[in-house]
């Protein structure tokens, strides 16, 4: 048998079969979801937010946290506190002194003064910040 | 949108391009695989979608020489070939699986059934050839069979389709 000894009416037979078959419902979605498993796709836009979103608020969450928790430690605010025992108290004290000797080492730096031992004095200091902080400690 | 376009769209992970391509181009590879499977219809999806999975992973490779569509049915025929069993004539026959899913005149109906009934072989070099217009030459490239095999194998499927055909007219009538 041949190509030519089709009939004319087997030929149109054919040429009417159907070229195409619907997409069954699902199937589209379960390729995209494969495809992005495998890193062909790039999530859609608004997950794409949403986890910068998620991502930014998780990030201040921490910065405040962190923030309030430096506070909470710091030296003024453990100053402030009259509900310290007296392991912590002297702790603080011990605290306090270091920070002290490290301000007034500042501080003999900051003035020029020729001996370390010279004791600081606001009438000493310049008006600025660093100095009022020592007060603070020395206190 | 034409297809390189989209192409190129999908390949920076653009999921609407891609979704694009899908919708444009599976209804012809999906009829085509239904056909070469004959009454393993039920694999038809997996096929499809390996076939799809092949043509993303290769994409980068496609140079635009051949239509896409063309270059994707290749692909979907080669997906299909590997589930073929070249040494069965015929399998059994479930009217409800190859039955077309849209209203059609009895004569394709018949033309369909008998497709399906006809070996792996003899439907592939069948369908590809007398269905889907492709030469002896690129059947062979597709199957992975001589030119000569085609040609023959076209001529014993052309028969037993006839008498397949003949057979079913006349039980049905």
């Amino acid at each position: 048998m041949h190509d030519d000894e089709y009939t004319t009416e087997e030929r149109e037979l054919f040429a009417r079969l159907a070229r195409e078959s619907d997409n069954p419902a699902g199937e589209e979605d379960r390729l995209v979801r494969q495809l992005r498993a495998e890193g062909f796709l790039r999530s859609p836009w608004h997950v794409r937010a949403r986890l910068g979103l998620a991502a930014a608020a998780a990030l201040l969450c921490g910065l405040t946290i962190g923030w309030y928790a430096a506070g909470a430690r710091s030296l003024e605010r453990q100053l402030t506190r009259d509900d310290l025992t007296p392991v912590e108290a002297a702790a603080l004290l011990e605290r306090a002194r270091g920070a002290y000797a490290t301000a007034r080492a500042r501080y003999v730096a900051a003035a020029g003064l020729e001996s370390p031992a010279q004791e600081p004095s606001s009438a000493d200091a310049p008006e600025s910040e660093p100095i009022r902080t020592a007060g603070v400690l020395w206190y | 949108m034409e297809d390189d376009v989209l192409i190129q769209r999908f390949l920076q992970g653009d999921e609407g391009a891609f979704r694009a391509l899908y919708r444009r181009h599976t209804p012809r590879i999906r009829m085509i695989v239904l056909r070469l499977l004959g009454s393993r219809r039920e694999d038809a999806d997996d096929v499809v979608q390996e076939a799809w999975m092949a043509a993303c992973r290769g994409l980068h490779r496609y140079r635009g020489d051949a239509q896409f569509s063309t270059w994707l049915a290749s692909i979907g025929i080669r997906t299909a070939r590997r589930r073929f069993d070249w040494r069965v004539e015929s399998g059994e026959l479930d009217d409800a699986l190859i039955a077309p899913a849209v209203s059609a005149p009895s004569q394709l109906i018949d033309l369909e059934r008998a497709l399906a009934r006809l070996s792996d072989g003899h439907r592939a070099v069948l369908v590809l050839h007398d269905v889907e217009g492709y030469t002896h030459e690129e059947i062979s490239d597709l199957l992975g069979i001589a030119v000569g095999t085609s040609r023959s194998t076209l001529t014993r499927g052309r028969r037993v389709l006839r008498r397949l055909l003949t057979g079913e007219t006349s039980h049905a009538r």
